[in-house]
């Protein structure tokens, strides 16, 4: 009988990911198809991510999966067991310990380092599809940078309300170049693809699409000359928790009334640890 | 300044005939041979029985109709001379924004603009303000005796004789050198008509030049340096 | 000159190389009678002023659309030259725009060209709301500022007589006549050199066609670009433009004054045409 295959995938479905994220990498922010395999979750479960973290991820690395922040969700335990099974790695729920981090909808807070590889799973990479449906006449806005209907949203939401309704999957230009979906990490995250020292891969199992940033791009999000680019704040609020106050806090609504804490659950441990130290 | 003897527009030998093409190239014949010179500041009448083709030798020489044969030079304040008969149709266009113009007896004018707005127009192309250029419109209609209550209103709703008298005051508040009149007093009461006379005297001492066709002899007298008498074409 | 136009065709089919000889206004037809391509326009030449209105007027089917739409590259041309002298190469030399690269094509669409179409729904984009669609040229020229881009709106909102408050309303909301004011207000958004118009007011009822080719010619007037109109009605040519064009199966059979043309015709077309609408 043949033995379970390090990282399940076959070598040549590596091969082709492989390939697929180094036309990505070359081409900062430029969606790439790839052959999305059958994974054992259902697509749009992570499985773009997934199938990125497989098709590099070595004997020798750290892992760390969390979803919107947090180790301990039941996809990131799950997606994270499944990746064990299959490899025998490693992992850790510390920033800083990891060399490979799978994410949905975060960035942790710690600083990512150059040694460290930063895997998003994507519902939607294509940013048009909600100004121009024709996927070939997406690749010619692309191909001509032509993205003024993107701006015409973000005009007639500043015409409306002020400012861009856009909470999530904010559209960032990638290297002066190509317009992005960053998948959906909130805008307080936006900043911080910028000029990062680690390399962001973008994976979408359902649409088979593969995209990247790599180390100390240049991402900047699509904001009018004349206004900032605001992101979430928690104006006198802090982890109740840990009690941090300068980073992405989840609100929870409980019968008591809202709560707030860390969304990055590491972050959270350590800064505790932290306090219980200085206290 | 003018030379007060020099030509504006001479016509050389211009005819013109009408080929009829839906009807197995019938020709017809319009005017033939017609030949005179206007001096800068003078006013020529052109005479003539009805159908001897004088409105059509005026519309020949604005390039609305083409010449069949001969000459139209015109000449500039610096002795310049162009012959209109073969300029480009950007040339004419040209020509007819600075230095032809042509006053009909039918208002040519856009709906919704008031008669005081309407007379400005041309004044405005010229790059004068707004406000001067309305004062100087009004100044015009109170000298053509258009009541001040009508200023605000598109000529459009006026009458007749009011809507000549408006179309005469676009073509000349900001007057071409060379005016082409076809019967500027025709359906005008003593009144108007005179004050319009009163004008055109007004215009000939800024020496410039006009060719009119007058249905009322006397009338035409009253203003013309002289008279070029077309013939009726025999068949 | 703004634009010089040198014997443009546009063959739909394959040709059989004597499509251009055997069709156009000496032959009576459009249809090659060798291979059966049809020659929508057939060596046309024309050359525009830079603030020149210029009517293109013929029977459906004559090829005038057609030239429209080679000319603001619609439709690819088959053979010919278009120097549009505001696009110059490095060494100042006007660009054949039939070579312009797609890129190049919307610069131009944005910058220095702009296409009025009889139906809105071509000009406009429904999705966005009609200070978004003028915003959108705004944009494409370049802009990135937004009080800049909302003020030009804001702008050519009064300028087409819309009520400000519906800035920020869809087309769909509004009347036909008013849609194809959003559609002009966008074309002139950018402040173009040149606005191609095709069949402008066809379409709308008679009252709101005045106002419509009012508003046109007072915006001319004022921002002064060049105009090609395209009409198969000459009160809108008598009412727009300078120079008239006459077209038949695809060749331009005549040329003149707009006055000239409706009161001295020289072609038997031509007197056809005029006879049989005044």
């Amino acid at each position: 009988m043949t033995e379970i295959r390090f990282a399940i995938l076959d070598e040549d479905a590596k091969k082709e990911i492989r390939r697929a994220l180094l036309k990505a990498v070359s081409l900062p922010g430029y969606i790439v198809p790839f052959a999305s395999r059958e994974m054992p979750v259902a697509r749009g479960w992570g499985t773009g991510g997934m199938q990125i973290t497989l098709s590099i991820i070595v004997e020798e690395d750290v892992l760390k999966v969390i979803d919107q922040g947090c180790d301990g969700s039941v996809n990131a335990v799950n997606i994270r067991d499944f990746i064990v099974a299959a490899t025998g790695v490693e992992t850790s729920a510390h920033t800083d310990e990891a060399s490979l981090i799978q994410t949905r909808h975060r960035i942790p807070e710690r600083p990512l380092t150059e040694e460290q590889i930063l895997v998003f799973q994507v519902p939607y990479p294509e940013v048009l599809t909600t100004v121009e449906p024709d996927t070939g006449r997406q690749k010619q806005i692309h191909a001509h940078r032509e993205y003024s209907r993107l701006w015409v949203l973000l005009y007639e939401d500043t015409a409306q309300f002020g400012e861009s309704r856009i909470s999530n999957r904010y559209p960032v230009e990638v290297n002066g170049h190509f317009v992005m979906d960053p998948s959906p990490i909130p805008r307080y995250d936006i900043p911080r693809l910028d000029n990062n020292p680690a390399l962001l891969l973008f994976g979408a199992g359902r649409e088979k699409r593969i995209y990247a940033i790599p180390p100390y791009t240049r991402v900047k999000p699509l904001v009018f000359e004349d206004r900032p680019f605001l992101v979430e704040s928690f104006p006198g609020q802090c982890c109740e928790r840990c009690g941090a106050n300068n980073v992405f806090l989840d609100e929870v609504h409980g019968e008591d009334g809202v709560h707030y804490f860390c969304s990055d659950t590491d972050y959270c441990d350590n800064h505790q640890k932290r306090t219980d130290h200085a206290a | 300044m003018d030379n007060k003897n020099s030509y504006r527009l001479r016509v050389h030998n211009l005819s013109k005939h009408f080929v009829l093409h839906q009807r197995g190239g019938k020709r017809i014949q319009g005017f033939t041979d017609v030949s005179f010179s206007v001096r800068r500041g003078e006013l020529l009448a052109l005479t003539g029985v009805s159908g001897s083709g004088k409105s059509s030798a005026l519309k020949t020489i604005y390039r609305t109709y083409i010449p069949s044969r001969g000459r139209i030079i015109l000449e500039s304040d610096d002795d310049s001379a162009v012959d209109l008969a073969c300029c480009s149709e950007s040339e004419i266009l040209s020509y007819r924004r600075h230095a032809m113009g042509f006053v009909t007896q039918f208002l040519k004018i856009l709906p919704r603009i008031s008669a005081l707005d309407a007379v400005a127009a041309p004044l405005l192309e010229n790059g004068v303000d707004r406000e001067e250029a309305r004062q100087r419109a009004a100044d015009l209609l109170d000298a053509l005796n258009i009541r001040r209550e009508l200023f605000n209103v598109s000529p459009l709703t006026f009458s007749g004789g009011e809507q000549q008298r408006i179309n005469i005051a676009r073509g000349v508040i900001a007057p071409r050198k060379l005016l082409l009149l076809d019967e500027p007093t025709a359906s005008l009461d003593e009144d108007s008509a005179g004050r319009v006379l009163k004008l055109l005297h007004r215009l000939k001492k800024q020496s410039i030049s006009m060719i009119g066709i007058f249905h009322d002899r006397e009338r035409m007298e009253q203003v013309a340096d002289s008279e070029y008498q077309m013939q009726l074409e025999r068949l | 000159m703004l634009l010089d136009i040198h014997s443009l065709s546009k063959i739909y089919g394959q040709s059989c190389g004597h499509c251009l000889d055997e069709t156009g206004e000496r032959q009576g037809r459009s249809i090659c009678p060798q291979c059966g391509s049809v020659v929508a326009v057939n060596r046309a030449c024309l050359q525009i002023e830079g603030d020149e209105i210029l009517g293109i007027v013929g029977e459906s089917g004559s090829g005038k659309s057609t030239l429209l739409q080679l000319l603001y590259r619609d439709v690819e041309a088959s053979s010919g030259e278009v120097f549009f002298h505001v696009i110059k190469d490095k060494k100042n030399r006007p660009v054949n725009i039939l070579d312009l690269d797609m890129l190049q094509t919307a610069r131009m669409r944005n910058e220095m060209m702009s296409m009025i179409y009889q139906n809105p729904r071509l000009g406009l984009n429904y999705l966005f709301s009609a200070g978004g669609n003028i915003a959108e040229k705004i944009i494409g020229a370049g802009e990135h500022r937004f009080e800049k881009i909302r003020n030009r709106v804001h702008h050519f909102v009064d300028k087409i007589e819309l009520p400000g408050t519906r800035v920020d309303d869809y087309p769909d909301t509004f009347s036909g006549g008013q849609q194809q004011r959003i559609q002009i207000a966008k074309a002139l958004s950018s402040s173009p050199n040149l606005l191609l118009l095709d069949e402008p007011t066809t379409g709308l009822d008679v009252s709101v066609q005045a106002r419509i080719l009012d508003l046109i010619k007072s915006l001319q007037k004022e921002m002064g670009f060049a105009m090609i109109v395209v009409s198969h009605d000459l009160g809108v040519i008598r009412h727009l433009t300078d120079i008239t064009v006459v077209m038949r199966h695809g060749s331009i059979v005549e040329y003149g004054l707009t006055d000239q043309i409706l009161e001295d015709p020289q072609h038997g077309y031509t007197q056809l045409l005029v006879s049989s609408i005044l």
